[in-house]
């Protein structure tokens, strides 16, 4: 079920009437059993995986405690410890990459035996890749780690903790929630508060403002151009890279905030996905602000366990490019996936590499690094390199990225920005004059919020009159300006597939 | 004090929900299928007709109100009609125009064409010629309709309900008209809801012998039952007709034994082809369709039929009556 389809229209207000008329006792068993069924909208049978999930690292959580228990030296209580997550990673890992690597693994085994002139045929496991399974699978092993690390105890309530795993607004595709912020939020039912569903239902809306009103109409003129990157070289080819990182920012963004406000309907707080990462002057910083619960899940559960920048300059540029290709690899089983990641894990080695040159022109040239103008152009070279990643992010195939980027510079149409080419790739000038508007609306907001100040505070500020016509108008603008198709259908959120 | 926060707060959704719902709504109107409008404006000027004052209508798909000109009826014969069919009107719907329009006016003979006859809408596109219901009043037949259309599809009734839902993306194509009030045109008012084309499309029709033809199923046939039961109770004759094209017509062996069943005539023009003069070379404005000078033919060969077996009123000798004021420049209203 997706956050944007009538189903999801008619189960949201269902879940909340029920959850807050029936009694207290029984409100996590009615969430959980939601949250299945709005996972099992998409395919029945894989519910069984995020179950046998949630099983393992459950069990694991509680060996964790009794293993602190036990009556033994450190050593081998430790040794227990690290036996038990060893067994919750493996198990759990082991599903991730059967459904989602082993064809990739096997196809490429293929290759690289072909090429010392052993021909193997290739065989195809017919497998789905079961929705959100890389989401709920780090969110679980997160637990597991939490647990060994003394930072949580284990959750002895079986059913709160599927809750855990499974709690529907964030199941598909994030944010990737941490036990220390979620399982302690399920641990009382909420009563009903107000106030969070107000600035719930303003989240849900800027959700379904950047996922349907831009995300979706800016994927029509991507999809053109790069559906037919033989044809729209140059400029076109430009323009649809540039359009495509805002697309995925609002596509993905979209469907965190839809999340955070859905469950604060539900009177809890998830953690904050994004933070105007455009806005960032270098990419280090935009990985700091760019899918936070992921970017975070890496540094605190790969990077730090691999020495994080304790070991010297040369393992930390080394860990850095590991967690960066693993992160790719994360977004699925191709090379441009990795391709993509270890783009950014390289550019964040070199800054870090060339820090002490660029201080030292700065300082010859006397620039000053808190100027406006120095900072826009900062962040404008690091939109420029983030920009650059996406393409092997949004190609078919690492040939495909090249053959793009070949395109871009080779074909010479700088005319097509001016003489309305453009409106023949599926957005017209119209709709074009609107996506303008609606990313300087972005545009604003990302700066109000990296300024700590939040819109919808400042919305529900205002006196009720101004707050009544908002809210229609804004509703109304979303419907009216939407991109969901005649009938109703449905745009998958990009970050499903992962 | 925490009751009365309640209420208040309540009160606030309730009002923050009618806003929504409100501006919905009127946005809502202005999303209309822009190709049924011309259907709104022919249930609107039939509404406006004076109460029982029409006795022959006609009913069917475009075939029909591209095909038969109730000017030439009244010329030639004095037939006081009016022309109620459109595009894509399947039998059902031609059931549901037909409950409607008795509702205004009491026909003595009802023309149905039955180029569609043999169907039913099923799984139909919220955002398309579905729409034609909205422009008529009787809500029992609509909503009997609709659920034959739309079947358990919640989808299609939200957007049949809410177009803003199903048609937004027009609008970047709204125009100062769709903003306006409906208005009916002089020249449309003069036309009694007889749709004519005048360009000229050379055509060979095919002998209608050669035809594959088809059994009705039995949702149409149910539905013809009850097009026949209503005539019945209420004194109405129905007559079918079949306009030519350049395609084949598949249900005229089952019309036919229909009509013998059901006590009720069917004039297949593609049958009587020469015997009504149609000229290929001359009478089509496009494959499917006869052009104004066809369409005359049409109501020449049917409007005789008519005053040679029903009785009917020469309204030619009534001064001032509907059709002389619709007709030559004088409104009725």
């Amino acid at each position: 079920m997706l956050f944007n389809s009538v189903g999801f229209l008619i189960f949201f207000p269902v879940v909340l009437l029920v959850y807050y008329v029936i009694p207290k006792k029984i409100k996590q068993l009615w969430l959980l059993a939601a949250s299945y069924y709005f996972y099992m909208c998409w395919n029945a049978k894989y519910a069984i995986l995020i179950l046998t999930s949630t099983a393992i690292t459950y069990a694991s959580g509680l060996l964790l405690e009794k293993a602190k228990k036990m009556d033994a030296d450190e050593i081998t209580i430790n040794r227990c410890k690290k036996t038990v997550v060893a067994l919750s990673f493996a198990s759990n890992l082991g599903i991730l990459c059967y459904f989602k690597y082993a064809n990739f693994i096997l196809y490429n085994l293929t290759q690289a035996f072909a090429l010392i002139h052993i021909n193997l045929s290739s065989p195809v496991i017919d497998v789905i890749l079961p929705v959100g399974i890389s989401f709920y699978t780090f969110q679980a092993l997160s637990y597991t780690m939490d647990v060994y690390r003394d930072e949580i105890y284990a959750e002895r309530n079986f059913f709160r903790y599927a809750l855990f795993v499974s709690f529907f607004p964030q199941l598909v595709a994030g944010p990737i929630e941490r036990s220390k912020n979620l399982l302690r939020q399920l641990a009382e039912p909420k009563k009903f508060d107000y106030d969070m569903a107000r600035e719930g239902f303003l989240l849900m809306l800027w959700g379904f403002f950047l996922k349907l009103v831009l995300a979706d109409r800016i994927a029509v003129f991507v999809d053109t151009v790069y559906g037919d990157y033989t044809t729209y070289g140059g400029c076109y080819l430009i323009a649809a890279t540039l359009l495509f990182a805002v697309q995925i920012y609002c596509d993905f963004s979209g469907y965190s905030t839809i999340a955070m406000g859905a469950a604060m309907f539900l009177g809890i707080r998830l953690m904050e996905n994004f933070n105007a990462p455009y806005l960032s002057t270098s990419v280090g910083e935009f990985w700091r602000n760019w899918h936070i619960s992921l970017t975070s899940w890496f540094k605190d559960y790969l990077y730090i366990p691999m020495g994080g920048s304790r070991k010297g300059t040369w393992r930390k540029y080394l860990n850095k490019l590991t967690v960066f290709l693993v992160s790719g690899l994360w977004h699925g089983a191709q090379f441009t996936y990795v391709a993509w990641g270890g783009l950014n894990g390289i550019y964040q080695i070199v800054g870090e590499a060339t820090k002490p040159v660029r201080d030292k022109a700065v300082s010859a040239l006397k620039l000053h690094r808190n100027s406006t103008g120095h900072r826009i152009m900062q962040a404008a070279v690091t939109f420029a390199l983030v920009d650059f990643s996406w393409i092997f992010f949004r190609a078919r195939s690492i040939q495909d990225a090249f053959n793009i980027i070949h395109s871009m510079i080779a074909v010479k149409n700088p005319w097509v920005i001016i003489d309305g080419s453009f409106y023949s790739c599926g957005l017209d000038e119209k709709n074009f004059r609107l996506l303008t508007a609606c990313i300087l609306l972005l545009l604003i907001a990302d700066i109000f919020k990296r300024r700590g100040i939040q819109l919808r505070k400042v919305i529900l500020r205002q006196d009720y009159w101004f707050r009544w016509i908002f809210i229609a108008v804004s509703v109304c603008a979303v419907v009216l300006f939407g991109k969901y198709g005649e009938r109703l259908d449905s745009a998958a959120f990009i970050y499903f597939q992962f | 004090m925490n009751r009365t926060r309640t209420v208040k707060r309540i009160i606030s959704c309730m009002i923050t929900l009618a806003l929504t719902a409100f501006f919905l709504h009127k946005i809502s109107s202005v999303f209309v299928p822009k190709d049924t409008i011309d259907c709104k404006c022919q249930n609107e000027l039939f509404y406006s007709l004076p109460k029982n004052s029409v006795e022959v209508i006609i009913y069917g798909s475009s075939h029909a109100y591209r095909g038969i000109n109730p000017r030439e009826l009244y010329e030639k014969y004095g037939i006081g009609s009016f022309n109620s069919a459109w595009n894509w009107q399947k039998i059902d719907t031609t059931r549901m125009f037909i409950e409607d329009s008795f509702d205004y006016q009491k026909p003595r003979v009802i023309l149905i064409e039955a180029f569609n006859a043999g169907e039913v809408k099923e799984n139909a596109d919220p955002g398309s010629e579905i729409f034609t219901s909205k422009y008529i009043r009787n809500d029992r037949s609509r909503r009997e309709y609709l659920r034959n259309a739309f079947g358990t599809n919640f989808k299609s009734y939200v957007g049949y309900y809410f177009p803003v839902l199903i048609l937004h993306d027009n609008w970047s194509s709204l125009t100062k008209e769709d903003f306006g009030e409906l208005e009916i045109s002089d020249s449309f008012r003069s036309r009694m809801g007889f749709i004519y084309t005048d360009g000229v499309t050379r055509l060979e029709i095919p002998d209608y012998k050669t035809f594959q033809q088809y059994a009705l199923s039995d949702d149409a046939k149910y539905q013809l039952d009850k097009i026949v039961s209503l005539c019945n109770k209420n004194g109405v004759k129905i007559v079918f007709f079949t306009n030519p094209y350049s395609g084949e017509y598949n249900y005229h062996d089952a019309m036919t034994k229909y009509a013998e069943e059901n006590g009720c005539a069917y004039l297949d023009l593609f049958e009587r082809y020469d015997e009504v003069g149609f000229d290929g070379e001359a009478d089509f404005s496009d494959s499917g369709h006869l052009n104004m000078y066809g369409a005359n033919k049409t109501a020449d060969y049917l409007g005789a039929f008519l005053k040679e077996n029903y009785e009917l009123t020469d309204f030619r000798q009534i001064k001032d009556n509907l059709w002389q004021r619709s007709f030559y420049g004088e409104s009725y209203e």
